[in-house]
């Protein structure tokens, strides 16, 4: 993954780069966090296999950077990321012996989930994981705020038809564009995914 | 320092580009955008949430469903994104989704390099900004019983039950919460009434000229009760704001919070940016509620979010409930 592979910042090179990504507001992290999940998005939607390790060497990249020169100023943050990020992904399509990317399903490829287990995806412990998968629900939407968990209930209630015009009376409701309904929804489900997720490693542990 | 050059694509672009689809060189800037540009980041998003419920739903067809289950699905953060989307439709429909199971769907052989910008199906169901994506009325739900007819069938009549039970508790816990809101409501009113009843009484007695206690009122507040957020609470409350008015006062019913201390910040709703936010709170005398004083120029005419946190241990910021209303500044 080249020479920078293993280098990781100090407290106080993160919380520079934390400042820089911040550009002049105070996100708390939540900018850094936005940041690495776009990263990790770009990586997977390149079919690479490890997109969490790519985003983080990405960033770590940029923070190498950041020491060395001070600041960077010539681009505006979110493009050096990504400019970084393209050459992370270039050099690891170099790598080939890591075999770094997901092949297309096929009939002769099933599955690349090279035999994880216990996982959401196993087939034949289909009841148990869909019990566990309810269970976390549940907790998931318990820790949303209730205007959320009535966001998200009543934007993916219902079929086609009825789904749209439920759609629409639920924006018209809120004061929002359409399109700007299904941007929070999105989020929404996005809080309730990570909660599913990380509830389920913990019931895997 | 240069900023990036917005990009537009139409929303079938962008389907393809989500599914994989689309050559090198017309994904490179989109791949861009998603990183740089907010905007068609959030878009993307959106889009991919949609997708993967049409998929759930057994909406996809063709080139799309076929692209979906060879490219989208080869990536198993992709393919969690589906058993969350499962989860949460599980939920919202109260029963089991139509689609089959990923790994079983993903052993279908499927068309290698299909040319999936002629192919994409033209009804239209959803937009996100740019030209509709495509899905099909109906669904593939038989699928699932060909498929595993026996565990299928065992796993839809679990889920049936786990929801049930879920959405009965539910059910009562939030009718509980709603007689409780409505308690609240009426009794903060009589103390409301009761207070500026009492503040008038007192105007009057230490000789404060009437017009002073009246520009107190028009200029100084408007004071509003807002329920704690439920489920069932669908009417938005509207604030009306006279002309001159400085601050309004939000009494914001606490549920089933009981924290010591709270801070609340004014959300727009519709572009998520915070407009304002309180200094530390406490509860009122018994509890149930917490004031909130917003400087009124802060407020125009329309749709707000008045977000209640909580400093948590870990130095955070915890949102504890979201209270929707709507302005009318007069």
């Amino acid at each position: 993954m080249g020479p920078n592979q293993h280098w990781e910042p100090t407290e106080q090179i993160f919380r520079d780069l934390l400042h820089w990504l911040d550009e002049g507001t105070n996100s708390d992290g939540q900018r850094y966090l936005e940041v690495r999940r776009r990263l990790e998005l770009y990586f997977d939607r390149k079919n690479c296999v490890a997109p969490a390790e790519l985003a983080d060497e990405t960033l770590n990249r940029v923070a190498k950077k950041l020491k060395e020169n001070g600041e960077i100023t010539d681009v505006v943050p979110l493009q050096y990321c990504y400019i970084v990020a393209k050459y992370v992904f270039l050099e690891t399509l170099r790598a080939e012996k890591r075999s770094p990317f997901h092949r297309p399903l096929t009939g002769a490829n099933p599955s690349n989930l090279n035999g994880q287990s216990a996982t959401l995806l196993e087939a034949d412990a289909a009841s148990e994981k869909k019990e566990k998968v309810a269970g976390c629900l549940d907790g998931c939407l318990k820790n949303l705020a209730s205007t959320d968990r009535e966001l998200i209930v009543e934007y993916y209630r219902g079929q086609q038809r009825g789904k749209i015009e439920r759609r629409a009376a639920l924006a018209t409701r809120l004061g929002l564009t359409a399109n700007a309904l299904s941007i929070r929804a999105c989020r929404v489900r996005q809080k309730l995914e990570g909660c599913i997720e990380s509830c389920l490693k913990k019931h895997e542990v | 320092m240069p900023g990036p050059q917005k990009l537009e694509p139409s929303d079938a672009v962008l389907l393809r580009y989500l599914l994989g689809a689309l050559p090198v060189d017309e994904a490179e800037p989109i791949e861009e955008a998603s990183i740089v540009d907010e905007d068609l980041a959030a878009r993307l998003n959106a889009m991919e949430c949609d997708l993967v419920d049409s998929y759930v739903r057994s909406e996809l067809e063709g080139t799309n469903l076929a692209k979906f289950q060879s490219w989208y699905l080869s990536s198993p953060l992709r393919a969690r994104k589906v058993e969350a989307a499962k989860a949460i439709m599980l939920i919202v429909d109260g029963a089991e989704p139509g689609a089959v199971s990923v790994t079983s769907e993903a052993k279908a052989p499927v068309e290698a390099n299909p040319p999936a910008a002629a192919k994409i199906a033209p009804t239209p169901t959803l937009s996100y900004g740019g030209r509709p994506i495509a899905a099909r009325p109906g669904g593939a739900r038989a699928g699932i019983f060909r498929t595993w007819p026996m565990l299928g069938f065992a796993a839809a009549v679990l889920i049936l039950i786990v929801a049930v039970g879920f959405l009965t508790s539910r059910n009562k816990r939030l009718r509980n919460e709603v007689a409780e809101t409505k308690k609240q409501t009426s009794e903060l009113t009589a103390k409301l009434n009761e207070e500026h009843a009492a503040a008038n009484v007192d105007s009057q007695k230490s000789g404060a000229p009437e017009n002073l206690a009246h520009g107190l009122d028009n200029v100084a507040t408007v004071t509003m009760f807002l329920p704690s957020p439920t489920r069932g609470a669908s009417n938005v409350p509207t604030i009306k704001i006279p002309a001159g008015t400085g601050l309004v006062v939000l009494s914001l019913g606490l549920g089933s919070n009981n924290e010591e201390s709270y801070r609340a910040q004014l959300m727009d709703p519709a572009t998520q940016k915070v407009l304002w936010h309180s200094g530390v709170l406490r509860p009122g005398s018994d509890g149930t509620y917490v004031s909130v004083t917003v400087p009124a120029p802060v407020l125009r005419s329309k749709m707000y979010l008045l977000q209640l946190m909580h400093d948590a241990a870990n130095g955070g910021s915890e949102l504890l409930a979201s209270y929707p209303f709507r302005a009318e500044v007069k």
